[in-house]
């Protein structure tokens, strides 16, 4: 036997006796020899270190200090719905717009930006929380974009004002399925839109926060916009009264990251215009 | 608070680094999550003080950005290279001598950037397949990875043998050493079991207080995996940058070029860090639970 393939052996034996003690890993020497084993395991080892590296990246501080009120004034872009077909279920709403499936595949095919789970409120506020007390020390740049999926109370309606509102259309209460047909969609564009990083989180039944780290007052109205491109399409084929409200903030001095939250989300919380 | 070395999920112990015998192929990826922290400065500094020392050394040049290509003074390579290499596991024919003796570059292209997004897993396999397949002409293959973990970089790590992680003594890259330190351990249990040594250069070292409680810090947390040898910062590396040349023969008379020289002698020859007792896998003190059954 040649001096390689005991060496070989002698890593299988290490291989397989480091299985007995923790199966869990699987058995690495055999992927050596296997393209398509280590392909596929090399495509997981990935995965799992994008997922790992995202969650170290979320700050482990706990605020010391309170936060101060203060925050700039979000701005906000709106697309309203008109009569139409909607958008089929279980395709991304970005496919529906011009040049939005473009950039949304060249988008999806990025390894990098590999999208994480939505959070849920609590979640959100922990990060929230955490990035405030991180901004209060550090400082940098930090945005918060607020979006809701809102009805349009005031159209112009063929009755002219009479029968209000009964004559307004309501998708979101007419339709039981309403946010799994229509909120889960916009959140896959929200956290595939976002970088890897950026926590992503479902605040209510129509409405999601997205905390953008590292980026200033353009990148998030770029990110705002790129956002409305994908989904003014689809939101103009819902039928009835449907808008799409997007609004951000980033901390001013003296404020906090807290406050520039609750700020964008009050902006797009109440009725619409 | 930032996550630091002791944050992370495995108990850091003294780690040893293991000494291939023989006259063999090393195979050694400089790798790093940060950039800047002088992956490249590294890998091409290195290469060329081994090379100096009469050791015949090839540069991989995996960084779609080419920066290790230029510093060499070579062109980058266009799509062809890569396309052979997918096609054929094999680097050596990519190789081109460079004007300094001994020392070989396999230039990066951009065209690599695009591949990470559409070879995906196959790109990691002809990767390493084609590190694993190096001839002997060769006595020191030294990858310069992206400063991400991408499929090139996982394919660059479960190729090689040894790890060479540069930090910056900056409390910013210091953060970032564990999560490199934790993946490697990860995939060596999981992709590249002949993972033999990983080695912490401290760099851009200079006079500062920081900069000596940055050594510490990594010294107390890291014990053997640091090297002894540090990469001072200093002027004459831009300058043999902009001259296209590694700073050992920009300047050879300069300090910054006797810290690679050092490195490259302590790569070639671990010295004290092993003599303290038997040698053992390095990784047996990060994952006490492999140790047991290895």
């Amino acid at each position: 036997m040649s001096r390689r393939s005991k060496s070989a052996r002698r890593a299988r034996a290490r291989a397989a006796a480091a299985l007995e003690a923790r199966p869990e890993w699987g058995d690495a020497s055999l992927l050596l020899d296997d393209d398509d084993q280590l392909k596929r395991a090399a495509e997981a080892f990935l995965a799992g270190a994008r997922e790992r590296e995202r969650a170290s990246e979320m700050p482990t501080a706990s605020p010391e200090r309170p936060v101060s009120a203060g925050g700039a004034d979000p701005v906000g872009i709106e697309a309203t719905g008109g009569d139409g077909e909607p958008a089929p279920i279980g395709v991304g709403i970005g496919d529906a717009g011009r040049g939005g499936d473009r950039r949304e595949r060249r988008h999806r095919a990025v390894p990098g930006t590999a999208p994480a789970a939505i959070l849920d409120g609590a979640a959100w506020d922990d990060v929230v929380r955490h990035e405030a007390a991180r901004w209060q020390r550090h400082g940098g740049s930090v945005a918060v974009l607020a979006v809701r999926l809102a009805r349009r109370r005031t159209t112009v309606s063929p009755t002219w004002g009479r029968n209000e509102p009964a004559a307004t259309a309501d998708p979101l209460s007419d339709d039981p399925q309403a946010p799994a047909r229509y909120a889960v969609p916009l959140g896959d564009v929200l956290r595939h839109r976002a970088r890897a990083s950026d926590p992503v989180a479902r605040v209510a039944e129509d409405q999601f926060s997205v905390l953008l780290l590292e980026a200033d007052e353009d990148g998030a109205s770029a990110y705002a916009e790129r956002i409305r491109a994908i989904c003014e399409p689809w939101v103009t084929a819902v039928p009835g009264d449907l808008a799409l409200r997007i609004a951000w903030a980033v901390p001013a001095l003296g404020g906090s990251v807290e406050v520039a939250a609750e700020h964008a989300l009050a902006s797009v919380g109440g009725p619409a215009s | 608070m930032a996550r630091g070395p002791r944050d992370m999920p495995f108990a850091i112990r003294t780690a040893r680094i293991v000494q291939p015998r023989g006259r063999c192929l090393r195979t050694i990826a400089v790798i790093s999550r940060k950039g800047g922290s002088g992956k490249t400065t590294t890998s091409v500094n290195l290469a060329a003080a081994l090379a100096e020392r009469g050791e015949p050394v090839l540069v991989i040049d995996l960084d779609p950005q080419g920066s290790a290509t230029e510093a060499l003074g070579a062109r980058p390579a266009g799509r062809e290279a890569f396309d052979v290499m997918i096609g054929t596991r094999e680097l050596a024919r990519s190789a081109t001598p460079t004007r300094f003796r001994d020392l070989w570059v396999v230039p990066s292209s951009p065209w690599l950037a695009t591949a990470e997004q559409t070879l995906l897993g196959d790109l990691t396999v002809a990767v390493a397949r084609a590190i694993q397949r190096l001839d002997r002409r060769w006595a020191f293959a030294i990858v310069d990875c992206p400063p991400s973990m991408t499929y090139i970089s996982v394919g660059a790590l479960t190729g090689v043998r040894e790890v060479v992680i540069p930090v910056e003594t900056h409390a910013i890259a210091v953060t970032g050493v564990a999560p490199v330190i934790s993946e490697v351990v990860r995939l060596r249990t999981s992709l590249n079991p002949h993972l033999d040594s990983v080695q912490i250069v401290p760099s851009r070292t200079n006079r500062t207080r920081h900069s000596r409680a940055i050594i510490d810090e990594l010294t107390q947390s890291y014990r053997e995996l640091v090297t002894t040898t540090r990469i001072r910062e200093s002027i004459r590396v831009p300058e043999a940058w902009a001259a296209r040349m590694p700073v050992v023969a920009y300047d050879p008379t300069s300090g910054v070029a006797g810290d690679f020289r050092a490195l490259a002698r302590e790569i070639v020859d671990p010295g004290r860090a092993a003599d303290d007792g038997p040698a053992g896998p390095w990784w047996r003190d990060l994952l006490p639970a492999v140790g047991a059954g290895g």
